[in-house]
């Protein structure tokens, strides 16, 4: 490719970023907004948009994207014994402020910002980031603030006060992103270039990005702002290459193998103004996260939406908008953007206003040829559960409790002989939430594994148990409650009718729990349960 | 029928999916189109992974009278002019079906880059997945209808470089059905090696019968048949086939594959009774079945704690890793011969590096890349072959040097595998099986 663009090119190509200062609307009206815009795209396109979909789907969707979890049974009933209008949007209001929803949102952004890929060294740093983005999400700290306080984070937070010899113990800090990286300049710009800006860069490390606008040079601009964090780490082992020593660490960068030194610019091509009394990293840092950036506010913008729907309307979310790869939709991206700046980067008011649209609370089945495309957004697209998701859903839908005396395994992240962790060895994130994939390893574990074994098990299973002997109700009572646990729904009058025959005949032992139990096995292992949809 | 729904649906996909730069949305669905498309398994391989990377002045480039030589002496094999380890002879007498490839040569003297690069033939980059060559191959050489998984990994040790051993952006459908897995550094017990090996959760608890068994499954079916037909897509799709293989693998009569007390005592005795020499056992017996890939680890054994890694102690480790290694490997080369499997079945020895000629003050040899040897035997190869020759003092290569890739192409092309075709991945660039320009080694493949 003989002809490349500078970053410079392209920003100025993008509208000057007066929408920065449009009016703040309310999220019920910005959920208008939204329903509008895409009413308006179907309209051109003639996509036909899937049926609202019923309280039960709205109900176990919202439970899973804002809590992390199916709901229980109870909550279901809950629910519906609260007047039909504006339930849906009081749900809303009351799952954003329930405390599982802190914890949620910690691992889906966890889940952003260090991707682990199984690694468990990896997965060691990304708990470690969890705790305090856990701790920014409950100050509520706006999400340029966080990504600010995360991208400046000073080397010296782990090490211990003057005059002392050991550093404070259980420190909440942001330090495990720096360590994630190895310290090191270039992985901590290709990270922050690919979560924060939504731009791969990586390929511009060793070479010319092939088939983008990036050159090498960017790359190594972009880096030089991180150069110094090796050099103030003190722990870099002695067996790695040290640093290559510089006059202005974190205003200029060595590229390896090559003479050059390259000194600190914004991909933009602007040169910073240093300020002594800053770290550089905190300079690029308030240019990463500034309201005139116009890569960052959209890329938040984006993933909000991709959490709520399993796909960006740029996908990925990672990566820029190209001729064959357009943004879809615009015009309402550009809205979701501003909007999320006139609210101060407040990524809980831009959630609760796509919750409290109708394209969020739309059906996901298939009613008509033209929702193929996932992202017109004219039905709910089908995504498979965070391993988390999983685990949650299938301890809230058995009613396990940890043994007596046992650690909740939620918190024993690092035992991995802790029966979550052997389940969810065999599930890692899906890349796509939207294209998950299924092993054979998976359907063995939850068919045959100990966990649904011991949940499907009369004798072990404490919801089994509870609804199985439960004298007063009866075998349809039973059926339904067990379809509530699992997939948040009652069952349809045909399954219902096939189910309950097998049930009240005792399935294959003649035995009418047994027969239960074969059902909560089925309902378990199905689709239905097993996805967010 | 789906699938054919699929293909029909994909073609314009696939059409586009030559295109750089093409959007990544629905690389899934591409490769599933692909997949259909497929002609039936011809060939099979077997990996046996050396773990920690196995020195090659002690086994099969040795360099008698040069102090870089080290104790060992060679032995003549079957093949006059061929010499090989003292330690390996039984497979000395098997040269006839073997190739020598001794000038691999890398840059990826680190066990993490390294075991990256040569079990997926590309180096860790950015944000790309790439697969590992048991999901690869499995994928061109495996029948989606096939009675057992396509991919059996046998006691692997991870902790190198996990992403080196999974289906990367092939997906979980192509990921191994792994069994004696040993996430931990945990030298394998001798005695319950058969136990080790069976497949994890293959059964339903005791107190669930076959008749109940089977009246799950079939409620299971009718919600999938239900949901699915509400809400086609991808994920519910693969949820189904995952499930029915699943399902197949519990109730075919091709699992008796796992249970090697079906193998008279001698051959078991002949493979040797530990947990490489009965994985090799294993690995035999399903590619009896069917299956299209099948790799065994060796790594850490009781006397040689750190697998191949030997920076310290290299002889004795290397004697005794030998010495679980010869027998198995010889006995797997006889075993698929006498039924006919030699020739459709290649066997890849290899490890992530060759070690340091130079023996350190501990008697050990460290990482060495630059100069190497890797094996392969059996179908598709011409047997009874030196490829490429190192000096004298084994540090540098000579002759024929081959890169990874190469290696790759050639193992491609051994088993009737298009080294050049693409899958598409998940940054929405094809790629290739083998590196861009990587062509096979013509001298020795069949």
């Amino acid at each position: 490719m003989a002809r490349r663009w500078s970053w410079a090119v392209v920003v100025m190509v993008v509208p000057a970023p007066s929408w920065a200062d449009g009016p703040a609307f309310s999220a019920r009206e910005l959920a208008q907004r939204i329903d509008e815009r895409l009413a308006a795209a179907w309209k051109a396109e003639q996509i036909q948009p899937a049926p609202p979909a019923d309280d039960y789907e709205f109900l176990r969707r919202v439970y899973l994207d804002v809590l992390g979890r199916v709901p229980r049974v109870s909550e279901i009933y809950q629910f519906l014994d609260d007047p039909a209008p504006q339930r849906r949007e009081k749900l809303i209001d009351r799952l954003l402020a329930h405390p599982s929803f802190i914890g949620h949102w910690s691992n889906t952004w966890r889940d952003i910002i260090l991707p682990t890929g199984g690694n468990q060294q990896a997965v060691f740093f990304a708990n470690n980031l969890r705790t305090w983005l856990e701790q920014q999400i409950k100050k509520d700290v706006p999400f340029d603030q966080m990504v600010r306080n995360l991208l400046a984070a000073p080397t010296t937070l782990n090490q211990p006060p003057r005059g002392q010899f050991t550093a404070p113990a259980n420190q909440v800090n942001p330090l495990a992103y720096l360590q994630a990286h190895e310290f090191k300049a270039e992985n901590l710009a290709s990270s922050t270039a690919r979560v924060f800006l939504g731009v791969r860069l990586e390929c511009a490390q060793c070479h010319d990005h092939p088939f983008a606008k990036w050159s090498q040079t960017n790359f190594w601009e972009l880096a030089a702002f991180f150069s110094g964090v090796g050099l103030q780490n003190r722990f870099v082992p002695p067996n790695q290459p040290q640093p290559a020593a510089l006059k202005n660490p974190g205003k200029e960068i060595k590229i390896p193998g090559k003479e050059k030194i390259v000194a600190a610019r914004f991909p933009t091509g602007e040169l910073p103004i240093w300020d002594d009394a800053k770290d550089p990293r905190a300079i690029l840092a308030e240019w990463v996260t500034s309201r005139n950036n116009p890569y960052f506010a959209r890329t938040a913008a984006n993933r909000v939406w991709a959490h709520c729907f399993g796909i960006g309307l740029l996908d990925p979310c990672d990566d820029e908008p190209t001729e064959d790869n357009p943004i879809r939709h615009p015009e309402l991206l550009a809205e979701l953007t501003q909007q999320l700046i006139a609210h101060n980067f407040d990524l809980k008011f831009l959630l609760r206003a796509i919750l409290n649209s109708r394209a969020y609370q739309r059906s996901s089945a298939m009613t008509h040829p033209s929702q193929k495309d996932l992202q017109s957004f004219a039905r709910m697209p089908i995504r498979g559960l965070t391993p988390e998701q999983l685990w949650d859903s299938l301890t809230t839908a058995v009613g396990y409790r940890p043994a007596p005396g046992q650690l909740d395994p939620r918190l024993d992240f690092l035992n991995n002989q802790s029966i979550r962790a052997q389940l969810l060895a065999r599930f890692a994130l899906p890349e796509r939430r939207t294209e998950t994939q299924t092993s054979i390893l998976q359907a063995l574990a939850l068919m045959n594994g100990k966990f649904i074994s011991d949940a499907t098990s009369l004798r072990t299973g404490e919801l089994l148990a509870g609804v199985a002997d439960f004298p007063a109700w009866s075998a349809e009572r039973k059926l339904e409650t067990l379809f509530l646990a699992t997939v948040s729904r009652p069952p349809r009058a045909e399954e219902r009718d096939r189910l309950l025959t097998y049930v009240q005949r005792g399935g294959a032992r003649g035995d009418e729990a047994a027969a239960l139990a074969d059902v909560f096995w089925a309902l378990l292992n199905s689709s239905e349960f097993l996805f967010n949809h | 029928m789906t699938r054919q729904r699929l293909s029909r649906r994909d073609l314009n996909t696939l059409a586009a999916a030559g295109v750089l730069g093409y959007s990544c949305s629905g690389w899934l669905e591409a490769l599933a189109a692909q997949t259909a498309h497929h002609p039936q398994r011809r060939r099979a391989c077997i990996l046996l992974w050396m773990n920690g990377g196995p020195t090659q002045t002690d086994t099969f480039d040795m360099k008698p009278g040069h102090a870089n030589g080290g104790p060992f002496r060679p032995i003549a094999t079957s093949v006059p002019g061929i010499q090989i380890s003292e330690h390996l002879p039984r497979l000395a007498q098997q040269m006839g079906d073997v190739a020598i490839i001794r000038s691999i040569t890398s840059r990826e003297g680190d066990h993490g880059r390294g075991t990256y690069y040569l079990r997926t033939g590309y180096l860790p980059q950015g944000p790309i997945q790439y697969p590992t060559l048991g999901s690869f191959l499995s994928k061109e050489l495996g029948a989606e209808d096939a009675p057992l998984p396509n991919f059996v990994s046998i006691a692997p040790f991870r902790l190198f470089n996990p992403a080196a051993y999974g289906p990367g952006f092939l997906g979980p459908q192509y990921a191994p059905l792994l069994v004696g897995d040993n996430p931990n550094f945990q030298p394998a017990a001798n005695g319950n090696v058969a136990d080790m090996l069976r497949v994890q959760d293959i059964a339903p608890p005791a107190d669930v019968t076959t008749p109940q068994f089977d009246h799950r499954v079939s409620i299971l079916e009718h919600m999938e048949r239900d949901f699915a037909s509400r809400h086609p897509g991808v994920s519910p799709q693969s949820h189904r086939t995952a499930y029915d293989r699943a399902v197949r693998l519990m109730r075919t009569a091709a699992r008796a594959a796992f249970n090697l007390d079906e193998e008279p005592a001698s051959i078991r005795d002949g493979y040797g009774r530990n947990l490489f020499g009965q994985g090799c056992l294993l690995a035999r017996r399903l590619v009896e079945r069917g299956v299209a890939f099948v790799e065994v680890n060796l790594g850490s054994l009781p006397g040689a704690p750190a697998g191949w890694d030997t920076h310290v102690q290299n002889f004795t480790g290397v004697r005794t890793l030998c010495n679980v290694l010869d027998p198995a490997w010889a006995q797997l080369i006889v075993d698929l011969r006498q039924r006919g499997l030699l020739e459709t079945t290649l066997i890849v020895w290899m490890g992530e590096f060759g070690r340091t000629p130079r023996i350190n003050a501990q008697q050990g040899r460290d990482h060495f890349p630059n100069a190497w040897s890797v094996v392969l035997a059996g179908g598709g190869i011409r047997g009874g072959r030196v490829y490429g020759r190192t000096s004298a003092d084994a540090m540098t290569v000579e002759e024929n040097p081959v890169t990874v890739p190469q290696l790759m192409a050639t193992i491609c092309r051994a088993l009737g595998v298009d080294h050049a075709r693409q899958n598409m991945s998940n940054v929405g660039r094809p790629i290739r099986l083998a590196d861009h320009g990587a062509e096979p080694i013509a001298e020795i493949v069949a």
